[in-house]
């Protein structure tokens, strides 16, 4: 027996796909997710789909950068290894300023793209939409939205049922797992 | 009839300056003529990059900068009391000249100078004569008066502004006020644009690219400053401290890192999430600009040789450059808008056509 991954409608355009998005949360449907061949960024509203958690994990990352970049040249210049430049004074600021203004910058780039990546379970070989059939063309001309399983009211009939309701080009069911050949049982 | 009437009334009042030919007035009024023409420079300097570029968040703020380009002229009348009152606000044009290299003092004195004033803002009001003619310019052309304004401008700003401590010199300081100009210019266009309400929306649309560039030119003008300071800090010559030290006395250094520095950080801060939201770009713009005008006294009023006026003097002196300079900035915004059909809803047909002649 297979689980159920979801069950996915395909749209012929982002004018479809946002209507759907929008008749689904009316109808209280909750876990779902969107496919396009570009950004539709009303879509991404609709999702709840929000950039704020990446800019937090970089902000947090650049603070964190730039206090050990200080925090390095002040222990080295005041602690490690004392040196009088022409009697300026051993923690010497603004000298420190640049150096933890790009290692702030790098730590944030950095931390962004990590985060970016972690909060989307990415790097991933295989996802169980790539089984639907027709679903490369999600990168090309179409727009698929899919029901997750795991929304709280989810029953693959009644999800169907209100997916068909919405005239898509086709509605499917998403396996959890890509079925594979395997040895006759 | 705004436009004759702005200009009359302040060269009546430049004429006013001239004969009545006190120090502190003239200082007040050189503190004036410097903010208005660092507005107008700047946004030819943007109006260039802009059309340069073929970027999108110009089209919005593009009536209120063309127009204040266009006072240039105004400019040049409010020059007038800086180019006969020479001698009592430049040290190097007075009766003792401080020492200083043959060439540098051959450079400092007052008829080259007002040559190289003169000729400027010629140059300047040609430019932004140019540069606003047609609805689309050539790129060839913005980049030739963005090349114009790059030299010409670090000139002007090093003459009028910074000359008045002979020792500092450098190729980067006109530059910084210049860039800084273009952060106000930009702040002071955008903040016309949202009060107006055209100022679009939309993640990825041109208002958003207006705050990105916002950031931009204010980040370019912290940094430059803070280089120049890092340059001086690390050289520590005594002639180069000197200037800093001049700037932290009689309160100096409160108004810049109590007020100039902390604006301009607080508007970075404000500029920088995603999502421009027409109150936090507002109170960015205003941010940028209160810093900008702190900042520029900060720059400019403690190396007077003579006089220190009063800040109510200062306020007189604003209170009739400012009008006259918003008059005729109102009459080309008038003017522009009628011209060429409302440029500022009108979307930038180089925004709009699919080929954006990037091809050659």
């Amino acid at each position: 027996m297979t689980t159920i991954h979801g069950v996915m409608a395909e749209f012929g355009s982002d004018e479809r796909l946002v209507a759907a998005l929008k008749a689904a949360r009316a109808a209280g449907w909750r876990r779902m997710d969107a496919f396009a061949p570009f950004p539709v960024a009303e879509a991404a509203e609709l999702l709840g789909a929000r950039g704020n958690r990446v800019a937090w994990i970089a902000i947090t990352a650049g603070l964190l950068g730039a206090g050990i970049a200080y925090g390095t040249q002040w222990w080295l210049s005041v602690h490690d290894y004392p040196i009088n430049v022409g009697g300026r004074p051993l923690h010497a600021w603004p000298a420190f300023l640049p150096a933890t203004t790009i290692v702030a910058i790098l730590w944030a780039a950095a931390a962004s793209l990590i985060g970016m990546l972690v909060l989307n379970r990415l790097p991933r070989l295989s996802h169980p939409v790539f089984a639907a059939p027709g679903f490369a063309r999600a990168s090309e001309d179409r727009f698929f939205l899919l029901i997750q399983a795991d929304d709280p009211r989810f029953g693959a009939a009644a999800a169907t049922r209100f997916l068909e309701s919405l005239q898509p080009l086709r509605v499917v069911e998403v396996p959890e797992q890509v079925p594979t050949p395997g040895p006759p049982t | 009839m705004i436009r004759p009437a702005a200009g009359l009334l302040l060269g009546i009042a430049a004429v006013a300056a001239v004969v009545l030919g006190q120090p502190a007035l003239l200082e007040a009024w050189l503190t004036g003529f410097l903010l208005f023409a660092g507005l107008s420079a700047g946004a030819l300097g943007v109006l260039a990059v802009g059309h340069l570029l073929r970027e999108d968040w110009l089209a919005p703020v593009r009536a209120p900068l063309e127009a204040a380009a266009l006072a240039m002229p105004l400019v040049a009348i409010m020059a007038l009391p800086v180019l006969l009152g020479l001698d009592a606000l430049y040290p190097w044009a007075g009766p003792v000249p401080p020492p200083m290299p043959e060439p540098r003092a051959a450079w400092l004195s007052p008829t080259p100078f007002r040559l190289r004033m003169v000729a400027i803002l010629g140059l300047w009001i040609g430019l932004a004569w140019l540069l606003t003619r047609q609805a689309r310019p050539d790129r060839r052309l913005a980049g030739a008066v963005l090349a114009a304004m790059v030299t010409s401008v670090t000139i002007a700003a090093q003459d009028w502004s910074l000359s008045r401590d002979p020792g500092w010199w450098g190729s980067l300081q006109g530059f910084a006020v210049w860039v800084e100009g273009m952060m106000a210019a930009l702040a002071a266009a955008a903040l016309v644009t949202l009060a107006r309400g055209r100022m679009p929306d939309g993640e990825t649309g041109p208002g958003e690219a207006a705050e990105r560039g916002l950031l931009a030119l204010g980040l370019a003008t912290i940094w430059l400053w803070f280089v120049q300071f890092i340059t001086v800090w690390m050289a520590d010559l005594p002639a180069e401290a000197g200037w800093y030290l001049r700037r932290v006395e009689d309160g100096w250094g409160l108004l810049k890192l109590g007020v100039a520095v902390p604006a301009l950080l607080l508007g970075l801060a404000l500029a920088a999430p995603p999502r421009h939201r027409p109150w936090r770009m507002a109170a960015v713009c205003l941010l940028l600009l209160a810093g900008h005008v702190v900042h520029l006294w900060w720059a400019v009023r403690p190396d007077a040789p003579l006089a220190r006026p009063n800040p109510l003097l200062d306020a007189a002196v604003l209170g009739v450059l400012g009008p006259c300079w918003a008059g005729w900035w109102w009459a080309g915004m008038r003017r522009g808008a009628g011209a060429r059909g409302s440029i500022a809803t009108a979307p930038d047909p180089a925004a709009v056509r699919p080929a954006r002649g990037t091809a050659h």
